[in-house]
């Protein structure tokens, strides 16, 4: 017996955490060299928040194992971290936007998104194994960052030369950082049980 | 229309059979006399006789009760633990496929998400069965490892089993995406050539190795290496003394990256040296056979039918396209390697009698390789002569006794005793 098609029906695109780019048409020639200088405070503020985040991940490790869920509040906190550190990302290591991101994680005021949906029902047993099923996902990961690390090396040139950050490798570095975010969702802040995606794609 | 229908149908079938039945009788034909080919390349005689001796006069009845009671503890949590293997893994077969829907990694990450969870349950499944044999290898002073070393140790290995699932997994859907059903064929060669490359890298990732400072054993093992015509092989030492207290050796690596590797509860004063060289000698005797080239081929061999099984008993399901064929075909897999255990045993210790016969006709020594095997046996509570059922079942080395008798075999052909 032939399979007809493929099984499994559900595609990247309604994966619970998404994540993308806005693409700029034109960047400034001069900020790439001061971006990362720019983005200390930020990158500080990430730091700390990281932090927070990790124990929220470890206090939500428990109310998943009691409750099945993440505590709404901190479930929202956690996004608005992340959402923070990526922005940050996008900005002052990836190039791929100029303006100065905002001091806070809230939604709708960068040019990057990033959404999770709070799952109510997330399985007991799941968040004792999913750091080990993601290690597929990490080591492809390690690849990809290696090869998105020259595409960011490459675009530095591209916008010193021609303001524009060549549309292939912006895509590419957006898939690479969107599929981290969907690795992470999962297999370490445990917010979906929806296996991610191997897949650049949104 | 229908009676039709099947006639085609009929016809269709028998005109596959045509086609496939010499094919099939020629990888029959191929894979027997390879087998044969590789049983005979042994350099036991095949006239050996074994005398046969009464092990109370090796050992005493204390030990001799000891080391049943031993194994037969072992044994039982050996049986207990694959029943329910199976078991799991069958459950797993009928239900696991419910996982497809807790994924959105596509066809062939989805395969090795079920891949993953299926060896997640086996780990949990025989996590008790592992403590149990821990409790008792402690009571008995052989093993030294703490509970939660062991269960830390083996969940944290689980990561290392899921890495060669994923790659496995990934290598048969892929080849099923394009041959489907007879993914197998392109998949064994792939796998007997990982199987090489793994067995060449062992000896470079296995850590933890030291130099053999032993000076006296050092010198033993280069006139070994050079009378076995195999000079540049180092013997190195793997400290495992705060793990166990059982005393072992083994070759590893192929070619350039061959090895004997002596674990330090060896060398810590309980082997006169002359049975230590006996021993460096049996490593050596695999080194010369190349057991280890041999290994892989058996492999090889093996993969050719469970492989194929795999492939028949998951068609119904689509076949290994499918992710959710991936429980059953797990359950396949390791339902097939308990079934050829026995055989997998009988390989096994054909080699190693093959590495005791070399390694008298190295040291021709029998008195100091009688006294090494009869301490192997004391120091890891080794039953001499266990029933035929477990050593048919478990037995991957000849038996003490067995093993014994071969020294006396010896003797009485070089004109001894």
């Amino acid at each position: 017996m032939e399979a007809a098609s493929p099984p499994v029906a559900t595609a990247a695109a309604d994966y619970p955490a998404r994540f993308d780019v806005e693409y700029p048409e034109r960047l400034s020639r001069w900020k790439i060299f001061v971006k990362w200088l720019l983005a200390i405070p930020q990158f500080i503020i990430v730091y700390l928040l990281q932090i927070v985040g990790l124990l929220m991940v470890l206090v939500a490790f428990f109310s998943i194992l009691f409750t099945k869920r993440w505590p709404l509040m901190m479930f929202e906190f956690m996004v608005q971290i992340q959402r923070w550190t990526m922005n940050t990302v996008a900005y002052a290591l990836t190039l791929q936007r100029d303006e100065y991101p905002p001091f806070s994680g809230e939604a709708g005021e960068y040019a990057v998104q990033l959404e999770i949906d709070n799952d109510q029902n997330l399985s007991r047993w799941l968040i004792f194994v999913k750091w080990l099923l993601i290690l597929p996902h990490v080591i492809v990961l390690t690849f990809l960052w290696i090869a998105a690390e020259v595409a960011v090396i490459i675009a530095f040139f591209a916008i010193l030369f021609t303001a524009r950050y060549p549309r292939g490798l912006f895509d590419f570095v957006t898939g690479t950082m969107r599929w981290t975010i969907r690795v992470y969702a999962y297999g370490h802040w445990l917010m979906t049980d929806r296996y991610p995606p191997f897949s650049l794609r949104g | 229309m229908a009676a039709e229908a099947g006639r085609a149908t009929a016809a269709d079938r028998l005109r596959a059979a045509l086609v496939w039945l010499p094919a099939g009788l020629a990888i029959a034909a191929g894979w027997a006399y390879a087998a044969t080919r590789l049983w005979d390349s042994s350099t036991v005689p095949d006239d050996l006789k074994l005398p046969h001796l009464d092990q109370h006069a090796y050992f005493s009845p204390g030990f001799l009760e000891r080391s049943a009671s031993y194994e037969r503890f072992l044994r039982i949590d050996f049986v207990l633990a694959t029943l329910v293997l199976l078991i799991v893994l069958a459950l797993y077969a009928r239900y696991g496929e419910r996982f497809t829907r807790e994924s959105a990694a596509g066809r062939v990450g989805t395969g090795m998400l079920l891949g993953m969870l299926g060896f997640a349950f086996v780990w949990l499944s025989q996590l008790p069965f592992g403590i149990a044999g821990l409790w008792w290898e402690r009571r008995h002073h052989i093993s030294k490892q703490g509970y939660l070393e062991v269960v830390t140790g083996s969940f944290l290995g689980l990561g290392r089993q899921f890495i060669f699932v994923c790659i496995a997994i990934g290598i048969v859907m892929a080849f099923a995406g394009v041959l489907r059903q007879r993914w197998w064929m392109a998949a064994v060669p792939v796998f007997a050539a990982l199987v090489l490359l793994s067995a060449f890298l062992q000896p470079y990732l296995t850590t933890g190795l030291e130099p053999l400072h032993n000076k006296h054993v050092a010198a033993d093992a280069r006139a070994i290496a050079r009378k076995d015509g195999v000079p540049r092989v180092e013997v190195k030492v793997e400290k495992v003394h705060k793990q166990t207290t059982a005393p072992n050796a083994e070759s590893i690596g192929i070619g350039p990256s061959r090895r004997v590797i002596l674990w330090d509860t060896l060398l810590d004063g309980r082997f006169s040296r002359g049975e230590i060289r006996t021993i460096v000698a049996h490593e050596f005797g695999h080194v010369k056979r190349d057991h280890v080239l041999k290994g892989v081929a058996w492999v090889a061999l093996a993969l050719i039918p469970i492989t194929a099984l795999i492939a028949f008993a998951t068609r119904r399901r689509g076949g290994l396209y499918r992710p959710e064929a991936v429980p059953l075909a797990l359950f396949v897999l390791i339902a097939a390697q308990i079934a050829i255990l026995p055989l997998q045993n009988a390989v096994s210790r054909h080699v190693e009698q093959e590495a005791d016969w070399i390694a008298l006709q190295t040291t021709r020594d029998p008195r100091a390789a009688q006294a090494a095997f009869t301490e192997l046996g004391r120091a890891s509570l080794t039953q001499p002569r266990p029933p035929k059922w477990s050593y048919l079942l478990f037995d991957t080395h000849p038996t003490i006794m067995q093993r014994i008798e071969l020294t006396k075999a010896w003797s009485q052909r070089h004109g001894g005793g």
